[in-house]
């Protein structure tokens, strides 16, 4: 009941005198409820699930960049399953990406579920111009699953050398324009001209939280 | 997503502000009254399908607060608290008076290039009348910065220049409306609709920029009874208005009506669609990787020492780190069932899913088949079965939701038993400590009242189902003892003596029960509840309810013996006694809406139905409101004329992002008398099951894999 009483209470400064960010409102109610949902950590720091990556230093790593959150942070890599890298970072949000693509996002404040890009992949990664579709599928407001088809078009954009944490690295830059009915974005990827994969990216995430830039990192 | 236009929405916003859509208001502008329109005067216009609006306004003696639903994309609904200051010279509350108002709009027409959009409403429709009007109105844009309205009102709205009204035609009964309150209120005032002179009342709305707009109209509401002793000045025509919305989405209108009362307003929308961050905040589900290399799992090893008991020691933990807590596992052949209860998820697909992806990175690659049960209270409510190659294959698929849904099974589950129960489940023995806040709505001296305290709650489950709970309360500060109201009920005082109740207890057992809850067959839940139920009666519950897994439709009934508690809320009872119970039915009438029908005897020993309806959006947040008619007459019910009232639920989880099963809820009694009580038992079952049985489960599906 207090639970309720707080929260409403909260809740209501937050509808009438909302002049504070609804980050600060939410902060404020997961203070209130003591909220056992935000994982325990250990004496490092980190909750288990991520000290354990930690532990193990030939874990890969990623620099993740939430561009218009100005959040830097690097994440590690879980688990690679059906050619989906699953990257974890110590607060526990996930990001899914298939040979450097995003994939899918779990617990980023993203509605992105899952992407299907295995067409413009094709043409990413074997560097040729041309037209593919790729498919997001979004959770809704009202937890439903609703899937959007974009057209997009990949075309190489010429070489740059990128200086990684995991060294200097000679690349391809390719981009990718994507269109549907009514939203567009443009995605960038740095091919390694020597492994053919992708070392750094600039994904849209969606609405919520724009554009993404991963970066290999190393250990 | 409205693509282009909300991604510019957004760059206009603070960045922060993209992801929150608390502060995605609606551009939507609101009258005094709360409801779309110019200053006081409507608009056609409606708010967004779903949207919840709050308003606050304030002009000479009138001080307004309203809430406004918008139930279907043509029709919202109002409740609204208002007070006007002096309007008697009578001493009785300083000569103010309190109301509370109910509205209702709906929108015939919508715009198109050539015609207006067209709308007819109602003010005050229910209450004692203080605001009632009737309108027809139309409102049409001119480009993007100009918008006009002209409508006929009646009522309130039919003051200056008024004219016979043109119904008259059809029957000289519309020549006349009565004037004054109309007896105790609540009753649908039908007789006085659209009766009596009417009036034109016209506006313009000018769209300065995105933030701001100036409003101007011309008002046939001369303000007749405030006028006699508020000193309200009104002697204009004219209302002029301007209006900021701030990019956090609350607008502040200052106004000024009449030529001569100057107010201010500020209002805030929100849409029930978009919680608060999109996609949540939650902690990313274990990825299920390869599951031979889960053969060589120290505790799947059984040179290692591993084995069944090993295995249950991992999943326990690896589900404890979801919130779910293990409380049955068995593992056979390719089969393996776990039974779980969920305190995290307010998402029961979710809940689910999280619990197969534990036991797909935990079991003997051997195990092929899950099924997962969910238990409340030990008590089984449904069981979940999802072979693990397709959480495998679909675990990263975009269309993974459907795939996994379609090849689930979802099943009643009332047979499951004890099986393979953990050793140390049972008993459980909970307990905690904390603050209590008890709340009053709307007595006139002062409109909000509480009482602060602490609170001690003892639970403890011998077995599956048998609880005995214990609440007690010690309020520290508050007010509600300090109201002066007295029941002044001429049938039995079941409710009304909430006051006395408050004054005369210190300590306060405020309930004390020993309750079953059982599975007597396939699709039935029981429950048989005993002791001190509530604050105000205590004795013997029993309920069952008919909910097979696939329907909308489910069916309860419920039998009460009780008798009305002493008003120290310690063990002692009262003379009064009563059988009291219902027949319900429950139907999910589709697109969201609810339907509740209960039909029986009350506490007052009055019979009669209670109709509820509620709509209720997919991520939980609910907004209803319910009316009880029963054989007590209106007179005899006093104030009000018969219970009604409405009723807002709000996950934790809209709010924060995080998944949780703690809700925010409240019910709006306009008053709250004698006829038409219910007795208020804790577990109904209805509200413990629904959310696990198979309509809801599909709907929240879009959680499975998250």
């Amino acid at each position: 009941m207090i639970l309720r009483a707080l929260t409403l209470g909260l809740c209501l400064a937050g509808l009438t005198a909302c002049s504070a960010s609804q980050n600060l409102l939410a902060r404020g109610v997961a203070v209130a409820v003591d909220d056992d949902s935000i994982v325990p950590k250990t004496s490092q720091g980190f909750p288990p699930r991520f000290a354990a990556l930690v532990q193990d230093t030939a874990t890969p790593a990623l620099l993740l960049t939430v561009e218009n959150r100005a959040q830097t942070g690097r994440m590690l890599r879980e688990a690679r399953v059906n050619g989906v890298d699953t990257w974890l970072s110590s607060d526990l949000t996930a990001l899914m990406l298939e040979d450097g693509m995003l994939q899918g996002t779990r617990g980023l404040g993203s509605k992105l579920f899952a992407a299907d890009v295995s067409e413009p992949k094709a043409l990413i990664l074997s560097g040729r111009r041309g037209y593919s579709d790729r498919l997001h599928s979004n959770l809704t407001g009202l937890d439903e699953i609703s899937t959007r088809a974009y057209r997009c078009l990949v075309e190489p954009q010429g070489s740059a050398t990128l200086a990684l944490e995991i060294g200097t690295v000679p690349t391809r830059v390719v981009t990718e324009d994507c269109k549907s009915l009514d939203q567009s974005f443009r995605n960038t990827y740095w091919v390694s001209v020597k492994s053919g994969a992708i070392v750094q990216a600039r994904q849209w995430a969606g609405d919520e939280v724009g554009y993404l830039m991963t970066k290999a990192a190393a250990r | 997503m409205q693509g282009r236009s909300r991604k510019l929405a957004c760059s206009m916003l603070a960045g922060a502000f993209c992801v929150t859509s608390l502060a995605e208001g609606s551009a939507q502008s609101l009258s005094t009254y709360g409801t779309p329109g110019l200053v006081e005067m409507p608009t056609a216009r409606v708010l967004k399908d779903g949207d919840l609006a709050f308003t606050a306004s304030a002009f000479g003696p009138n001080y307004r607060y309203s809430a406004t639903f918008q139930v279907l994309p043509r029709l919202y609904g109002t409740f609204r608290y208002s007070q006007i200051k002096n309007i008697t010279t009578n001493a009785f509350l300083d000569g103010d008076t309190f109301d509370r108002s109910f509205d209702v709009h709906y929108q015939i027409w919508d715009e198109t290039d050539l015609r207006p959009a067209f709308a007819v409403g109602m003010r005050d429709f229910l209450g004692t009348g203080i605001l009632s009007s009737e309108y027809f109105v139309a409102t049409k844009s001119f480009g993007s910065k100009l918008e006009v309205t002209g409508g006929l009102g009646w009522g309130r709205l039919a003051g200056r220049n008024s004219f016979s009204n043109p119904f008259s035609i059809l029957s000289d009964r519309f020549d006349t409306r009565s004037s004054g309150f109309s007896g105790t209120g609540g009753q649908l005032e039908t007789g006085d609709w659209f009766r009596g002179p009417t009036s034109v009342f016209a506006g313009v709305q000018w769209n300065v920029s995105d933030q701001m707009t100036l409003f101007a109209e011309y008002s046939p509401d001369e303000y007749t009874r405030e006028s006699v002793n508020t000193g309200i000045d009104v002697s204009s025509p004219l209302n002029v208005g301007l209006e900021y919305r701030f990019k956090n989405g609350v607008h502040l209108k200052g106004f000024v009506v009449g030529g001569h009362e100057v107010g201010a307003q500020l209002s805030y929308v929100i849409n029930p669609k978009k919680p608060s961050v999109p996609g949540g905040l939650e902690q990313a589900p274990r990825t299920i990787g390869a599951r031979n290399r889960l053969a060589i799992a120290e505790w799947n090893n059984s040179a290692a020492g591993g084995g069944r008991d090993a295995v249950e020691a991992v999943l326990q933990r690896v589900l404890a780190e979801d919130g779910l807590e293990l409380q049955g596992f068995t593992m056979s052949g390719n089969r393996a069932t776990v039974r779980v209860e969920n305190t995290r998820f307010d998402n029961e697909a979710q809940a689910a899913g999280r619990t197969a992806r534990a036991m797909a990175v935990t079991l003997p690659p051997a195990i092929e088949e899950f099924t997962v049960v969910f238990l409340e209270r030990g008590v089984p409510l449904n069981q979940i079965v999802t072979q693990r190659s397709d959480l495998e294959e679909l675990q990263f698929d975009y269309d993974g939701a459907w795939r996994s849904l379609a090849r689930a099974r979802l099943e009643d589950g009332h047979d499951q038993g004890r099986e393979g129960e953990l050793a140390d489940v049972y008993p459980v023995f909970d307990t905690s400590i904390g603050p209590y806040l008890a709340t009053s709505f709307f007595d006139p001296n002062s409109p909000i009242r509480a009482d602060f305290g602490v609170q001690l709650k003892m639970d403890y489950r011998p077995r599956p189902g048998l609880t005995f709970a214990g609440r007690f309360r010690y309020p520290l500060v508050g007010n509600i003892d300090k109201s002066f109201r007295v029941s002044n009920s001429v049938i039995e005082p079941v409710r009304s003596n909430a006051v006395r109740y408050a004054k005369e207890s210190e300590l306060e057992v405020n309930s004390l029960t020993a309750e079953y809850l059982f599975r007597p067959g396939k699709n039935l839940f029981g429950r048989v509840s005993a002791g001190y139920l509530e604050g105000m009666f205590g004795g013997v519950s029993t309920e069952v309810l008919w909910y097979p897994m696939d329907s909308r439709l489910a069916l309860g009934a419920e039998l009460n013996y009780v008798k009305q508690r002493d008003f120290d809320m310690l063990f002692g009872f009262q003379d009064y006694d009563v059988v009291t119970g219902h027949a319900s039915a429950y139907y999910d009438l589709g697109n969201g809406f609810l339907g509740q029908l209960d039909v029986g005897r009350y506490l007052a020993g009055d019979y009669g139905a209670t109709f509820s309806l509620d709509r209720e959006f997919n991520n939980g947040f609910k907004v209803g409101g319910y009316f009880t008619l029963t054989d007590v007459s209106f007179d005899d019910f006093g104030e009000g004329s018969f219970d009604k009232g409405l009723r807002f639920e709000v996950p934790l989880s809209w709010l924060t992002g995080r998944p949780s099963r703690t809700k925010v809820q409240q019910t709006i009694k306009p008053i709250t008398r004698d006829g038409g009580a219910r007795l208020a038992v804790a577990n109904r079952l209805h509200g413990v099951v629904r959310d696990y049985r198979g309509k809801e489960l599909r709907d929240s599906w879009g959680r499975y894999l998250r």
